[in-house]
């Protein structure tokens, strides 16, 4: 589904990612773990063609970017004062170059339903999106991505800022969501819940520390290798 | 009536592009089109001798476009901020304009050119062909971003989502400048270089204060803009010697004022 080969990107003359190889099958949840600053988000962007590469090259199979991928960044990308309700905001993803111009509610009010059912805020669907918790937003922003039918979901992040009860909740939702052909790729930072979630891992540090299935490289010498010596964890 | 609905149409306008670059957090931006196009119309006299508002409008919107690609491209390879540019072309727009007169006047311009009308804004010297070309271009730009507003929506709260559905996101900021710059143009006569940003930004403010859903916000702002355009023209119609555009701003600027004591009186009354 994904290859990537020798990817390197550069803010300005420091080099944020280094030579980065891998191939990512799909079809599965990947996890993304690194420390603050390894370039997690910088990698996700750069697949998603959002940030340029300075070298390598991201080559997508069998998926179209523009067409099956659904990004979902940090919730602290929004502006949630932005005046708007939650049913207005998953509607609008359904807004695209082809229908704007006769784009008619009616016709997307089942799909549009259907998705914020599927996510537990369909009572909350006329509200402001200021007046939601956390955990609220995040699954309107998991919403949004899915009433796009995408192939793929990327999430940077998604579990920032809400608590266990809602992370499991849409954990299992996406888990549900690879059950049925879907596959995630994940940033993410709380490394206890690593063995749980993910079936494959990337871990990173500027460049690649290590690739392949989480029983495998979800290791302490690899751990070492991405955090250094501040790490404990009971492994 | 005439100016009423001129100065109702251009004053809705704006607020509706205000609230635009409000969302953007880039609400100085109509600051610097303003005082940028000060300048412009220096040059539109320099150039054809004449300060009719077609010319002046067709000069300096071209003008302050070029300024415009210029400031972007600083933006994009600069280590400064947004808010600092902002403010480097603000002051660059008004002392190249000062400048421009400096030097006319040397030459023997007269100061009575009509600059001022530019300058501070004199709704009194709206010739009629003029309000016909402001009611028409706001009336115009009203009605597209009726049309667009759901693309408009999008592109404000996720620029991302926005390209991956096959929007422009480019294309859609240079419209919305263009737009933005036209009125800004426009409104140079109503309300001057230095207030016009006032009436982009005071009116959404406000209607922003109590509202947080699209419709209610801009049918509040609609009911203000039209009280407060009224009360400026009966005001400056009935004391002789006061401009329309300041009336405008400092009701406007009440207005907000005593709508956040209210806002701050309720809540403190709601919650102790």
């Amino acid at each position: 589904m994904l290859n990537v080969t020798n990817l390197s990107v550069c803010y300005t003359t420091e080099k944020v990612l280094k030579d980065i190889s891998f191939n990512f099958a799909g079809g599965s949840i990947l996890g993304i773990i690194g420390p603050n600053g390894s370039g997690k988000s910088t990698l996700l962007k750069s697949i998603l063609g959002l940030k340029n590469s300075n070298k390598g090259s991201v080559i997508w199979k069998e998926i179209s970017p523009k067409l099956d991928i659904a990004y979902v960044p940090q919730q602290s990308e929004y502006d949630w004062e932005f005046p708007s309700s939650v049913y207005d905001l998953v509607e609008n993803a359904l807004i695209t170059t082809k229908n704007f111009w006769r784009f008619n509610s009616s016709n997307f009010r089942v799909q549009v339903d259907s998705v914020l059912k599927q996510f537990n805020i369909y009572d909350l669907r006329n509200r402001h999106i200021s007046m939601l918790s956390g955990g609220q937003k995040q699954r309107l922003l998991l919403a949004r991505a899915f009433v796009l039918n995408p192939k793929l979901l990327i999430l940077d992040e998604p579990f920032n800022a809400i608590d266990h009860s809602s992370e499991q909740n849409i954990f299992n939702m996406l888990k549900e969501y690879v059950k049925n052909g879907g596959t995630v790729i994940m940033v993410h930072h709380n490394l206890n819940s690593v063995l749980d979630y993910f079936d494959e891992l990337l871990i990173l540090n500027k460049s690649l520390v290590a690739f392949g299935t989480t029983d495998n490289v979800f290791n302490k010498s690899n751990l070492l290798k991405a955090y250094g010596s501040n790490i404990f964890l009971d492994l | 009536m005439m100016l009423f609905i001129t100065i109702f149409l251009l004053s809705f306008a704006l607020c509706c592009l205000g609230g635009v670059f409000y969302y953007e957090q880039k609400s100085l931006i109509t600051d610097v089109y303003s005082h940028v196009a000060f300048p412009g119309v220096v040059l539109a006299y320099v150039l054809f001798n004449s300060l009719d508002l077609y010319l002046v409008l067709f000069v300096t919107t071209t003008f302050v476009l070029l300024i415009d690609l210029i400031k972007n491209k600083l933006l994009r390879i600069t280590k400064f901020t947004t808010d600092s540019i902002f403010a480097f072309f603000i002051a660059f727009g008004f002392s190249l304009g000062t400048l421009l007169i400096n030097i006319l006047q040397n030459h023997g311009v007269s100061t009575k050119a009509g600059f001022s009308d530019f300058l501070f804004g004199n709704i009194s010297a709206l010739s009629s062909n003029d309000s016909v070309l402001i009611i028409s271009i706001s009336s115009f730009i009203l009605c597209l971003l009726y049309l667009y507003r759901r693309v408009i929506k999008n592109y404000l709260f996720d620029q991302i989502l926005f390209s991956q559905l096959g929007f422009n996101v480019y294309f859609t900021q240079r419209i919305l400048s263009v737009c933005t710059v036209v009125l800004c143009v426009l409104s140079l006569k109503v309300a001057g270089v230095v207030l016009t940003t006032g009436l982009f930004l005071i009116p959404f403010a406000t209607a922003n204060l109590f509202y947080n859903k699209i419709k209610h916000l801009f049918v509040f702002a609609l009911l203000l803009i039209s009280l407060v355009t009224f009360a400026s023209i009966f005001i400056s119609l009935n004391f002789s010697g006061l401009s329309t555009g300041p009336i405008l701003i400092v009701l406007y600027f009440v207005v907000y004022l005593l709508s956040e004591l209210f806002k701050f009186l309720r809540f403190k009354n709601i919650y102790g």
